[in-house]
């Protein structure tokens, strides 16, 4: 079996990264949908125009991204 | 610092959200569905040589909390010749709007509390009921029939005709709007009503002689009023036959001419030359969906959502993987600039193709998150990130943002308060 640091396949690194990264990938899927459902729920009540909903909402994505680690490669970064 | 979360936290979290969000969204419909003793304070539409009255509002439920556009056209004379005229007219392009022609899912913006608020709306492909108000009590109508002229996948104007039941009738009363499809949003955004009634009104006017009239509608206790109403009575002169036999065929507004060229010329620098490819594939892969499904619509005689489902993944897909793989050799900036630009350009190019020129502000804010997304995988495939180990991971900005800007309106087919 190859070893993804030194595979040229796309799909056999695109699997290693996803094997990777697979329980960080687990928790930003479940912490968006919570944001997203959590973020709708407030602005509703709060009967706020839904353009400012979407904002604070796709600006804490940002947020949450820089706050959270990082997916990482398993391969080596090639030119 | 990084905040670390266990994957079965997370996931316990979500469900515990899912479930408080589901169960809130149905006891607030419940709330909501009550229906307080609302008819002596609505705004109605006289009717001539009837007893009854016509609410002004259509409706997305047995209820008048549920109100959204106005019925914006009355016209007296036999419904099924009224009908038929339209079938037949030389002038428009009138169709039986089928039900699988019909918009999909459910949302609204339309507030009719404030009459001067922009009517947007995001149709939704369910039933519209008119309320008809008689002496006994009211009934709720459903379309008698509904009819388009344009394309599902492109713009279109859209008819819902509403008529009594009994066989000796005399009046249709119609709820005319102009929408697009919204690739992003998977239904349709409707643009104007106002378009599509003067729209309406020149179709009537090019068949035959009825007579025309714009009046105000509103509250009588209201000095300003709601919403003007045109109404066509081809009774006067009995001519509803002749609607179609008179028409005249004008020529179809839009010269639809564009061409999407990247004219590559040799005195531009190799980098700028990658920067537009980029721009120019990410610009392609968002009309060729556009483009595709309207010919495919134009083509095959299926129902036009069966390509929005096909074609969808392309959007979902391909956009990101264009952005990704043709940022490849460029710079971090070059890179998010060309993904971006090309998306916005491509947006800008859809919209004139339809003919839209004003753009609900969500739906701004909701295209602008897109093209930051793009932008984002496209830097995080440039040469200089992926040598550069350090610094934020812009590849899962640029897809946690993709994957939310794009899901979000998806979740809408569910219960949940999205």
């Amino acid at each position: 079996m190859s070893d993804p640091s030194t595979t040229d396949s796309r799909t056999r690194r695109l699997v290693a990264y996803l094997r990777q990264n697979r329980d960080q990938m687990v928790v930003d899927a479940a912490v968006l949908l919570s944001w997203i459902v959590v973020s709708a729920a407030l602005f509703r009540i709060l009967s706020v125009p839904q353009w400012l909903h979407y904002l604070v909402l796709f600006v804490g994505i940002g947020a949450y991204s820089r706050l959270t680690p990082d997916w990482e490669r398993p391969y080596r970064r090639s030119g | 610092m990084a905040v670390e979360l266990r994957p079965a936290t997370a996931v316990l979290v979500l469900v515990a959200v899912l479930a408080a969000g589901s169960f809130g969204s149905l006891a607030v419909a419940e709330v909501g569905g009550t229906q307080g003793d609302a008819e002596s304070t609505l705004t109605v539409i006289p009717l001539e040589n009837d007893d009854r009255q016509l609410w002004l509002y259509t409706s997305r439920g047995l209820s008048f909390e549920q109100a959204t556009l106005p019925i914006n056209v009355v016209v007296y004379g036999d419904p099924e010749d009224v009908h038929r005229g339209l079938l037949e007219s030389d002038r428009g392009n009138w169709t039986d709007t089928s039900e699988d022609e019909q918009e999909v899912a459910p949302d609204e913006n339309t507030n009719v509390v404030n009459p001067t608020t922009i009517e947007w709306e995001v149709a939704d492909g369910a039933n519209r009921f008119a309320y008809l108000i008689d002496l006994q009590g009211g009934v709720w109508l459903t379309e008698h029939y509904q009819v388009h002229d344009g394309r599902y996948l492109g713009s279109r104007h859209h008819i819902r005709a509403y008529a009594p039941s009994e066989a000796d009738s005399e009046w249709t009363a119609m709820q005319a709007h102009h929408e697009h499809w919204d690739w992003f949003m998977g239904r349709h955004i409707v643009r104007s009503t106002t378009e599509s009634q003067s729209y309406v009104e020149r179709e009537f006017a090019a068949g035959g002689s009825p007579d025309i009239t714009r009046v105000p509608v509103g509250a009588d206790s209201d000095p300003s009023f709601d919403q003007w109403l045109t109404i066509v009575d081809f009774r006067a002169d009995g001519a509803q036959s002749a609607l179609a036999g008179l028409a005249f065929v004008l020529g179809l507004a839009g010269a639809r001419r564009r061409g999407l060229s990247a004219t590559l010329r040799e005195h531009v620098p190799t980098r700028d030359v990658r920067t537009l490819l980029l721009a120019a594939g990410v610009a392609v892969v968002l009309l060729f969906v556009r483009l595709g499904g309207l010919s495919l619509e134009r083509s095959f005689d299926v129902p036009p959502k069966v390509f929005a489902i096909a074609l969808y993944p392309v959007l979902f897909v391909g956009l990101p993987l264009a952005a990704y793989l043709l940022a490849r050799p460029l710079d971090r900036s070059r890179a998010f600039a060309g993904a971006s630009v090309g998306f916005i350009a491509g947006v800008l190019l859809d919209y004139s193709y339809l003919g839209v020129t004003q753009l609900p502000l969500d739906v701004l804010v909701h295209r602008g998150a897109l093209a930051v997304a793009l932008g984002l995988v496209a830097v995080g495939n440039s040469r200089v990130e992926r040598h550069d180990s350090e610094g934020p991971d812009h590849l899962r900005t640029g897809v946690l943002l993709w994957l939310v800007a794009t899901l979000l309106p998806l979740l809408r087919h569910t219960p949940l308060p999205v």
